[in-house]
């Protein structure tokens, strides 16, 4: 038997971080699934390293049960709500296999990517004949960020669905934000989803919201009774676009049009994440619409000396931004000595 | 405390993190970011210049107009102060003058 927490929430909504957070709590017989669009994961290399950082021995030189590492699994180049669900499928059959003979259910806890849909993911934990059985969904965890997510429900209904399956909606970045503008957030939620826990989150550390007042309830209505058709087919299709780079990219070519990218176009470049090589050692870098936060260390655990950068954007085609890479950054060509 | 301590013009961003923490590793950035500003900004009619010393890097147009910019953070605010639009990267245009550019 296995005990399944879904976390979910739009693209750079905060789940990794949140998760991060969780994860240092549960026991080390936890498993977390990673799901990631882009063909190769950055979370599941961040999420085991700070689960490593959480661990340590005591000053008796024993090792604490924390310290085993904890197993993360990836799925990557599609989301588990469609194109990779045979593979999370196969992920759950064999943890549920492992767990056989266990007094209690395992739990196993799935990251979606910031695109999925969540009704077919649902679905395969009640519908199909294994997982029916074996499978309990615990709780489904939406993430909205506390910054952008309240235009996000706005424009986008795929933010919208997400928030009205959840049983728990966090409101991420809440340091980030006047406390009016996380209680709009909250009332608009409130509105969506009148029966999930809401709460507000910074760094990963929750604190519970109180609920929100006629008042805030009346004014988040105009919003809540409009969905924006317009952009009902706005990230639909997403692009994704996944650049490897090389160890003698130059960090200061590449921060001037990846900056300059995502200033220009913060409607359209989504979400971005990568390992970037720099003069102090590689970094993890993302944006978020337009927002590019401090990068920090790249974990030591991630191999090699390159990185590599994954773009998702709403519209721009992947071979346009290939063509803006190659021409704004020429230090990024990866050398043909294979060829 | 000299002027260039108290330059309001200093501050930190994104970029300064991929850096080396020591004085000479700051100059370095600099001077790579300015370099990399030249060759990106020729299309738009601009140059970028960093001297040894200077806390920030001159953006400035062929008639002499300038700007001061500080980092990475206030590029596309110089530009468009100076060419009345911020650079961007995904335009047809620009794409083809910076391919120009890293070909001659």
């Amino acid at each position: 038997m296995i005990a399944v927490t879904i976390v979910s929430g739009f693209l750079g909504a905060g789940k990794t971080t949140w998760l991060a957070e969780v994860a240092a709590e549960l026991g080390p017989e936890a498993t977390l699934v990673v799901n990631e669009m882009a063909p190769l994961g950055v979370d599941d290399v961040t999420l085991a390293a700070d689960t490593d950082s959480q661990t340590g021995t005591d000053t008796d030189g024993h090792t604490d049960a924390a310290s085993i590492r904890r197993e993360v699994i990836p799925i990557t180049g599609g989301c588990v709500c469609c194109e990779r669900k045979a593979e999370l499928r196969e992920v759950l059959i064999s943890l549920i296999d492992r767990s056989r003979g266990s007094a209690t259910p395992r739990a196993v806890i799935i990251e979606t990517t910031g695109l999925a849909e969540l009704g077919p993911l649902v679905a395969l934990l009640s519908e199909d004949p294994v997982l029916t059985r074996n499978a309990e969904l615990s709780e489904l965890v939406v993430l909205v960020d506390g910054v952008g997510g309240g235009r996000e429900l706005r424009h986008r209904p795929l933010a919208r669905e997400q928030v009205q399956r959840a049983d728990r909606v966090v409101i991420s970045k809440a340091d980030l934000v006047p406390g009016d503008l996380i209680d709009q957030t909250a009332a608009l939620l409130r509105l969506l989803n009148p029966a999930a826990i809401i709460s507000s989150a910074t760094g990963g550390i929750e604190s519970p919201l109180d609920e929100p007042t006629p008042e805030a309830l009346a004014q988040a209505s105009d919003v809540a009774d409009e969905p924006d058709d317009q952009a009902s087919s706005a990230a639909a299709r997403p692009e994704v676009w996944v650049r490897a780079l090389p160890a003698s990219l130059s960090w200061a070519e590449f921060s001037l049009w990846f900056d300059a990218l995502v200033r220009a176009h913060p409607d359209r470049i989504l979400r971005s994440k990568g390992t970037i090589p720099t003069p102090s050692g590689r970094v993890v870098l993302q944006s978020v619409s337009g927002t590019v936060p401090r990068p920090r260390p790249a974990p030591p655990s991630a191999p090699g000396s390159e990185g590599a950068i994954v773009v998702i954007t709403d519209g721009i085609s992947p071979t346009v931004l290939e063509r803006s890479f190659d021409a704004f950054v020429p230090s990024g060509a990866i050398p043909t000595s294979h060829h | 405390m000299c002027g260039q301590c108290r330059s309001g013009v200093v501050e930190t961003d994104w970029y300064t993190e991929g850096a080396i923490d020591t004085l000479a590793g700051r100059r370095a950035a600099r001077t790579n970011l300015a370099d990399a500003m030249d060759a990106a900004l020729r299309g738009l009619g601009l140059r970028a210049r960093s001297h040894p010393g200077m806390l920030s890097i001159t953006l400035s147009t062929a008639s002499g107009r300038s700007a001061m910019v500080a980092g990475l953070g206030q590029v596309q605010s110089s530009i468009a102060a100076l060419v009345g639009r911020p650079l961007d990267p995904l335009d047809e245009s620009s794409i083809r003058h910076r391919a120009d550019a890293g070909n001659r």
